[in-house]
């Protein structure tokens, strides 16, 4: 006669084994509450801002960003790697754009119709992500934003596209160089499966008057930390 | 009970589960192309977006073939690829093709590049989103002689503009590791 294996078990090996399953769908339970992140809609403004089409209903999102979340406060020192990408690798988002730059930084031209570059971040998959540190030079009244863009498509099958911003910084003021960090830490784990994550630059503060503020305004390096 | 009193020879079950990760260990992984990543083949080619975001040519008779590097891991990591995904918008009669190459050259010396189809996938009808894969099994261990690249092309005769769009590839693939023979004596420090 057969005998289910856990019966052949001591009656302490079935306790543990139902021990660790409890345990074990504790914490899954905890991560999946952690991990959980907020996203929001965007508005037509937003979605505009970032060069995104907002008649994309109900399909673009930007997650909430709390810098009191369980990933940077359970990250300890020397955990987490870094991955610098440089601002020549960008792409203007249609032939409209126009690159230049200089060992100083890349910029888009005066001349330019289209208000974009991007480029592609390629982390391992299941890296988690916990600061965007971008690195520039800015003596424009003009500002210029950098974007985290995550994209998802279903997994094994046709279906929309779902756009969500995970972070973004924008610098301030027109000293020169600066450099600015913003920490990540909801939405932050790379899926290679199902999403691809791009930096997406806009060269100029919407609501000006013109599509690219020139060599004032330029973008010289973004860098991640990142826990792999 | 005490597990570890047990010598592990005696425990054919335990044998069996060492003997799976000895023999045919290989870590599923995979890498997503992004639209943005692509690149037009031709610099005087007129491109852009769809509104969901993807990649598009732009104007009937412009260029429709774009290229982008496959940042697959670096040698010594063998791969085999298992799988080539695509994924877009179709409502054109023509369809959008991808194409996994590459391109390889004499490690020391010069040599014109050769250039190996691995696979190809089309994307199918013309009813709006579409997911298309390729299974294949190629093996990588040419990194060092090598780049692998996808080529998109959208549309056969001509660019078919914002109706035929591609939002991602992604390639799928196994790291080969080699046997684990006997821990103790494979950590690097020993021989």
């Amino acid at each position: 006669m057969k005998t289910h294996i856990l019966t052949r078990l001591p009656r302490q090996a079935n306790f543990s084994l139902l021990l660790l399953a409890l345990v074990l769908g504790a914490y899954s339970s905890c991560v999946s509450a952690e991990k959980a992140p907020l996203r929001v809609p965007l508005t037509p403004t937003e979605a505009l801002n970032l060069g995104l089409d907002p008649g994309h209903d109900g399909m673009l999102f930007r997650v909430v960003q709390n810098s009191d979340g369980p990933i940077s406060t359970s990250v300890s020192k020397g955990q987490t790697l870094s991955y610098s990408v440089s601002a020549k690798e960008q792409r203007g988002v249609n032939s409209e754009v126009f690159l230049q730059d200089t060992a100083d930084g890349r910029w888009c031209a005066v001349g330019s119709t289209g208000f974009f570059a991007d480029i592609a971040l390629n982390l391992p998959s299941a890296s988690a992500l916990t600061s965007m540190r971008t690195w520039g030079f800015d003596v424009s009244s003009s500002d210029m934003t950098v974007s985290l863009i995550e994209r998802c498509t279903p997994n094994n099958q046709a279906g929309g596209v779902i756009t969500s911003v995970i972070a973004g910084l924008t610098s301030a003021g027109n000293a020169g160089n600066f450099s600015q960090i913003v920490p990540i830490v909801a939405n932050n784990t790379i899926d290679n499966d199902a999403c691809t994550y791009t930096l997406r630059t806009r060269f100029s503060t919407p609501g000006d008057g013109f599509v690219c503020a020139g060599t004032s305004l330029r973008l010289q390096k973004i860098r991640f930390s990142y826990v792999p | 009970m005490n597990f570890a009193s047990k010598p592990i020879a005696k425990r054919p079950f335990a044998l069996l589960l060492l003997s799976i990760f000895a023999v045919n260990h290989a870590l599923a992984d995979q890498l997503s192309i992004d639209s943005r990543d692509f690149i037009p083949f031709f610099g005087d080619q007129i491109y852009g977006e769809s509104s969901a975001g993807n990649l598009v040519c732009v104007g009937g008779n412009g260029g429709k073939l774009f290229i982008a590097q496959v940042p697959l891991p670096p040698t010594p990591v063998q791969l085999d690829i298992k799988q080539l995904a695509v994924w877009g918008g179709d409502v054109s009669n023509a369809d959008a093709s991808v194409q996994l190459e590459r391109f390889c050259q004499n490690e020391f010396a010069a040599s014109t590049p050769i250039r190996t189809i691995i696979s190809n996938v089309s994307s199918s009808g013309s009813g709006g989103n579409y997911f298309d894969a390729n299974a294949l099994n190629f093996r990588v261990s040419d990194q060092q002689t090598c780049v692998y690249m996808v080529v998109v092309q959208l549309g056969l005769n001509g660019c078919s503009d914002s109706t035929l769009s591609v939002a991602r590839v992604r390639v799928r693939y196994d790291v080969v590791q080699a046997p684990v023979v006997d821990a103790m004596f494979k950590n690097g420090f020993e021989n």
